[in-house]
């Protein structure tokens, strides 16, 4: 079973490169099969990803999402549902190639990059708790990550992309600064619960639900910094540019405090840290 | 004022705060300051800000994004620099760590800036232009109202958690199995002392819980300091990487042990021992002055003479104290020292019947007369007669074997049952003498006939012989207790691998064997009694993330030690603030969701409806 599910890892990372160049090909021309075989591709690979994770939760009778490995993982799962769903409600088609990339992405770094080992659960994550503390925070990045790459489109080309007829829904404009808007504020709302729900737990396991643990403080900077971009819609002086910047520093944030910890000085004594 | 000079104020403002709680520290409550002065700190900012929003023109500025950017910007800084500086650590560390910046950074209070007075009132500002947000006349609406709502759980998750820090209790709790305690140690600021409970936590019971092992061999290649892993596999299967090293798999014992096996020896040398049989069919040989747990009491020795030394020197008795020696089983008693091999000598200093550690000398005890937890205290020397410390075995546990791994696989047990010779047989004699109540009954063994004594019954089937042990290789079971994993080197010989003993292949790659998984601890339970004058009041099992709750105090399971199996420790809490930071955490998560999504997604439908 083991290696079924790293086959079924690196097959989804293939398949998501796949949908990586469909989405591409859409920036270059008017292809007609992209149009349905860019997002079944990137389906499947969410289809193989999910499949995978729920193997890996069955050969090794836990939820799998203790190690960097299969956070990964799930992070690749999430920014395609994610994306997905905004394909859905926006009708565009525009960030498909950040999202295969980043799908992409994480997958590579977990399966090339990544011990693979599962590892024993210890008595803190024994916990009820789990699943959606990390769930939702794996979504909220998911959903940062589709800002970013809408930040990063605006920054790039601040103004509007016409739809051309055939690639994306006909007849729309997509604007990458609402999309990015969007993604914050849904991105936000699960910041949120991941954070309020990791107090609960905290509470619960070891007495306290704030210990200005390193990762709990990164996860509050994280916050501030998008609470900070939802405060400065209010100023005339913030638009557009300003604030997509703001979105790239809240995702830097984002990756700090998913992957950076162990650099910082105190990370020895966190509780939160990757081994 | 235009909107950069209305933000640019703001961080004036706050500078000025910063530096204001910066000077009232260092006057005042030099090197940290108290719970009690950080909430008041807090408290000062917030009434500050709400006594200024009596008048509306402040009022607009400081319940306004103007002022809460500035703020917000000035928490996100605070919180940076506390992960970046090591926070509350003893000043030797932290002296070690900056050396010359250690006395500019202890300044500022960033060894504990999250306590410091200048982030306490920055907080109390930023909780007081929340606080004016709240009041501030809007119109009504779903977005309004989610704003009040997500700043109101802020403004309580902030109150509630000063409640904490003013009227909250917070200690430490080490108990040893039997022992009970009426108060807790507790940690206030810099120092510490003790406070009563109210009431008594005894710990009854403690036990780990292990995950099934599930062991694999890891190659690992070394780099500088970092170790990268090459490969893992399964013992015993197929693993074409460990070919690949020139490496290849010679057995694997799941549950490695080594027992005696004793045969007759054709040259006549060896030991004197019977063949005797049991009732259930199976068949062994007693050797000469050794009991064996099959036959309990009952020794064999070859002549008249050697069984009336015994009885003279022993009073007929042996153990209760066995060593296990590479299969072997030798009574031992206090002051005997033995050869290990190698010229190790092991002395035995003392044995305990029910060892403790004391909790104030931390020296071994006896807790009681009763054999709850035999030990014995062993001091173990090299070759040369140098002393390599003590080490500690216990019947009860023997995988405690402790961190001298130059004593090799030895177990303690404590059979009282074996205390005592019930039965010599003499072999020149062919006699059977029971030993009951310091008389001595001979009778003659004839073969194959069956006879009794106290600890049993047996069939002598052959004459005395003479026997050779043989050490032989086994494994107890298929669950890997303690497994060993042998291979063969490209240089033709073997090695053994067992679990922590790394084997070093070639340069930079070495090899081990060790569970899958990391750490094999999979829970640690605490049966805890609540007493209240004698009487137990209530009994619960705690362990992690299911702490045990009584009269305002959360007892919570914090940790084991893995060399102490009786001891347990806990995190003893009282919170009072705890409902309002939770009332607070779902205020806020409700306005969060009210503003971001169900005010967009009512805009967005009444748009589609326009």
């Amino acid at each position: 079973m083991s290696e079924l599910s790293e086959t079924l890892a690196s097959a989804a990372l293939g398949i998501y490169f796949l949908a990586a160049l469909f989405y591409g090909a859409m920036w270059l021309g008017n292809f007609r099969v992209l149009r349905f075989s860019a997002p079944v591709a990137l389906s499947l690979g969410l289809v193989l990803n999910v499949v995978q994770m729920i193997l890996r939760w069955l050969q090794h009778d836990q939820p799998p999402f203790k190690t960097l490995y299969e956070s990964l993982v799930l992070l690749a799962a999430c920014i395609a549902l994610v994306y997905l769903i905004i394909e859905l409600v926006y009708r565009a088609r525009v960030l498909g190639l950040a999202a295969a990339l980043g799908s992409a992405g994480a997958l590579f770094y977990g399966v090339f990059g990544q011990d693979t080992e599962a590892v024993n659960l210890p008595p803190a994550l024994q916990s009820g708790w789990f699943i959606p503390h990390v769930v939702v925070y794996f979504f909220g990045y998911a959903a940062l990550f589709v800002a970013f790459a809408a930040a990063v489109l605006y920054l790039v080309r601040p103004k509007p992309i016409r739809i051309r007829r055939g690639d994306l829904i006909p007849g729309e404009q997509v604007a990458p600064d609402r999309l990015f808007d969007g993604a914050v504020r849904f991105g936000f709302v699960l910041l949120t619960f991941g954070l309020l729900v990791g107090g609960v737990w905290a509470k619960a396991a070891w007495g306290d639900y704030w210990v200005w643990d390193p990762k709990e403080t990164w996860s509050l900077i994280t916050w501030l910094l998008f609470a900070l971009y939802l405060h400065l819609h209010y100023l005339r002086t913030w638009r557009g540019r300003q604030l997509a910047w703001l979105v790239v520093l809240g995702f830097m944030a984002v990756m700090f405090t998913y992957l950076g910890m162990q650099l910082l000085p105190s990370a020895e004594k966190s509780l939160h840290v990757y081994q | 004022m235009k909107e950069e000079n209305k933000l640019g104020f703001g961080f004036k403002l706050l500078a000025a705060a910063a530096l204001a709680g910066l000077v009232v520290q260092h006057v005042f409550f030099s090197p940290s300051a108290t719970a009690p002065a950080q909430v008041l700190a807090g408290l000062v900012g917030f009434l500050a800000v709400m006594g200024a929003g009596l008048s509306a023109r402040w009022r607009a500025y400081f319940g306004s994004v103007l002022f809460a950017v500035p703020a917000m910007i000035y928490v996100t800084v605070f919180s940076i620099i506390g992960t970046l500086v090591l926070q509350r650590e003893p000043a030797e560390v932290f002296q070690e760590k900056y050396g010359r910046l250690a006395g500019l950074l202890e300044a500022l209070f960033f060894d504990d800036i999250f306590h410091s007075l200048a982030f306490c009132l920055i907080l109390g500002l930023t909780a007081g232009s929340m606080g004016l947000v709240i009041v501030r006349k809007r119109p009504p609406g779903l977005r309004v109202l989610g704003s009040q709502l997500a700043h109101l759980g802020l403004l309580l998750v902030l109150a509630g958690a000063g409640m904490g820090q003013v009227w909250g209790i917070k200690g430490r709790l080490d108990l040893r199995v039997g022992q009970q305690a009426d108060n807790i140690r507790v940690q206030t600021g810099r120092g510490g002392g003790f406070l009563p409970l109210g009431f008594s936590v005894r710990l009854d019971d403690f036990k780990i819980e292990h995950y099934r092992p599930d062991f694999r061999l890891f190659v690992y290649r070394l780099s500088g300091e970092k170790q990268k892993k090459l490969f893992s596999c399964k013992p015993a299967k197929d693993c074409p990487e460990l070919e690949k090293l020139g490496l290849s798999q010679v057995g694997y014992f799941p549950d490695y042990a080594q027992r005696v096996e004793i045969e007759p020896a054709q040259d006549g040398q060896g030991q004197g021992a019977v063949q005797l049989e049991l009732s259930g069919g199976e068949k062994f040989w007693l050797v000469e002055e050794k009991f064996d747990e099959r036959v309990p009491g009952l020794l064999f020795l070859p002549s008249r003479q050697k069984a009336e030394e015994y009885l003279k020197a022993t009073g007929g008795e042996g153990g209760p104290h066995f060593l296990e020696i590479a299969g072997r089983r030798l009574a031992v008693k206090e002051a005997e020292r033995l050869e290990l091999g190698q010229g190790m000598v092991v002395q035995i200093k003392r044995a305990f019947r029910d060892f403790v550690l004391d909790p104030e000398s931390k020296e071994p005890a006896e807790r009681s007369e009763q054999p709850n937890n035999p030990a014995l205290e062993l001091l173990v020397f090299d070759s040369a007669g140098k002393s390599l410390g003590r080490q500690f075995l216990f019947a009860r546990h023997p995988e405690f074997h402790g961190s001298m791994k130059e004593l090799g696989e030895i177990r303690y047990l404590y059979l009282p049952e074996a205390a005592k010779a019930r039965a010599l047989i003499v072999g020149e004699e062919r006699k059977l003498w029971l030993l009951e109540g310091g008389d001595k009954r001979e009778s003659v063994l004839a073969p194959g006939e069956e006879f009794t004594w106290a600890g049993g019954r047996a069939r002598w089937l052959d004459s005395f012989a003479r026997v050779r042990e043989r050490m032989v290789e086994y494994t107890r079971s298929q669950e890997e207790n303690q497994p060993l994993f042998r291979l063969r080197l490209p240089s033709g010989q073997t090695a053994d691998l067992t679990p922590g003993k790394p084997l070093r292949l070639d340069g930079e790659k070495f090899a081990v064997l060790a569970p899958r998984g990391g750490d094999t601890v999979k829970d640690y339970f605490s049966k805890l009694s609540v007493l209240e004058e004698g009487r137990a009041v209530k009994t619960e099992v705690v362990e992690v993330n299911s702490p045990l709750y009584h009269r305002g105090f959360y007892i919570y399971q914090a940790n084991y030690r893995p060399d102490e199996p009786d001891y347990s420790g806990f995190e003893v809490v009282r919170d009072p603030g705890l409902w309002v930071v939770y009332l607070g955490f779902g205020l806020n998560f409700a306005g969060v969701v009210c503003v971001l999504w169900l005010a967009r997604m009512k805009k967005r439908k009444e748009s589609e409806n326009v």
